[in-house]
């Protein structure tokens, strides 16, 4: 067999471009074939008992550009990355490809199809409002339950604002929660928890970080061990939601609280403080293909 | 098949339906013996076909919305259908796409 056929189509858009994914209905090499201009109609006419009767048509691309897919070998989903597409503008598009390495006969249709828009592929969002927990004491300059506006800058302010707190006890376990901002998504490949933060008094590994979400009800903390004096940014990935164990949703992230927990850790002085001036989350958006689960 | 100098009138040609028939080849007045269907005594290039055609007429029906929906569009202002349309595509693209 060396036909293929397009069963259905996907698009993830982003701001300076779209992926499109398409499914086929057999394993093949697919290239992408796109134009700005629309695609020339031409009819043709067939003799028929010896009279000329309309029969169909045939479309001319000018102006086109190939993709080829961005998977290896033969395949049943086909990832095309176009870029440049500016938002608002038009593209017509067809596949052609191989099977096995021979060109097949097969085309598919030519699809038109408009760029909306869209977030760029890693969007980082900002904490936007107070969580369920504003528990480290002290803020600067806005005190709970404005902790969030302390330490949502795009560009870390470093000792201009920030939340801190004294750790006195082998006990002392503080956590701020905050509410992000959104947009849709699409798709989500992975989140990535992000603070700037740094010890400010007290001995070697006395004070320690941990960055902190809610989601589904539960809080879940992940340490990322103590803190120096200078100012560090530490990062945790999460590809699955926790909870769940399954890839984050659009859902997930809308009901999603996240921020930080200052802790005393062990050894040192039994005195310690830190501080915290930038927090964010850097979703990085996925490919939607047909048969995804939406 | 036999050449001829020229076409005979249409009332000719429909008078002879289902024993005769008049066609162009190549700009050329032919005629020839009605044609008949071989039945299944096909070449082998032919019964090459017969898959992928099956495939293609059930094809429609897996397409998603979006995609019957872009070969209906395709199909706008000419005698073929969406339908018509996409088995065409899926057997030959040399007389649908052209790059």
């Amino acid at each position: 067999m060396n036909n293929f056929a397009v069963l259905d189509i996907a698009y993830t858009h982003y701001d300076a471009g779209a992926y499109i994914c398409v499914k086929t209905n057999h394993a093949c090499h697919l290239s992408l074939y796109h134009t700005i201009y629309p695609p020339g109609r031409h009819k043709t006419s067939r003799i028929e008992r010896g009279l000329a009767v309309p029969w169909g048509a045939y479309f001319c691309f000018v102006a086109w550009e190939e993709i080829e897919q961005s998977d290896a070998g033969d395949t049943i989903y086909h990832r095309f990355n176009v870029l440049p597409w500016m938002v608002l503008t038009t593209k017509w598009f067809a596949f052609r490809g191989t099977i096995g390495g021979v060109l097949s006969p097969s085309v598919s249709c030519i699809f038109e199809h408009q760029h909306p828009g869209g977030l760029p592929m890693s969007v980082v969002l900002y904490p936007d409002s107070p969580g369920d927990l504003c528990e480290i004491n002290t803020g600067v300059p806005n005190a709970c339950p404005n902790h969030y506006l302390n330490i949502n800058e795009v560009v870390p302010d470093e000792d201009t604002s920030y939340i801190e707190q004294w750790l006195p006890v082998f006990t002392s376990v503080k956590t701020d929660l905050y509410n992000l901002g959104t947009g849709t998504l699409g798709k989500i490949e992975s989140i990535t928890l992000h603070s700037r933060a740094k010890r400010i008094w007290g001995a070697i590994n006395t004070t320690l970080v941990s960055l902190t979400i809610k989601t589904h009800g539960s809080i879940r903390y992940y340490s990322t061990g103590p803190l120096p004096l200078a100012w560090v940014d530490r990062y945790r990935n999460l590809p699955l939601n926790p909870i769940t164990g399954l890839p984050w949703t659009q859902t997930d992230i809308n009901d999603l609280q996240a921020g930080v927990t200052l802790s005393w850790y062990t050894g040192g002085a039994w005195l310690s403080k830190a501080r915290v001036t930038q927090f964010n989350l850097i979703v990085v958006r996925g490919i939607n293909c047909p048969d995804d689960p939406s | 098949m036999a050449k001829i100098k020229k076409l005979p009138g249409l009332a000719v040609i429909n008078g002879f339906k289902g024993s005769i028939d008049f066609y162009v080849c190549r700009g050329i007045a032919c005629v020839r013996k009605w044609p008949h269907s071989p039945g299944h005594k096909r070449a082998p290039a032919v019964e090459a076909q017969w898959t992928p055609f099956t495939e293609a007429t059930r094809l429609w029906s897996m397409l998603s919305p979006a995609v019957q929906d872009a070969y209906s569009r395709m199909a706008r202002g000419t005698n073929l259908t969406g339908r018509d349309l996409s088995v065409k595509c899926y057997l030959t693209n040399l007389s649908i796409v052209r790059l």
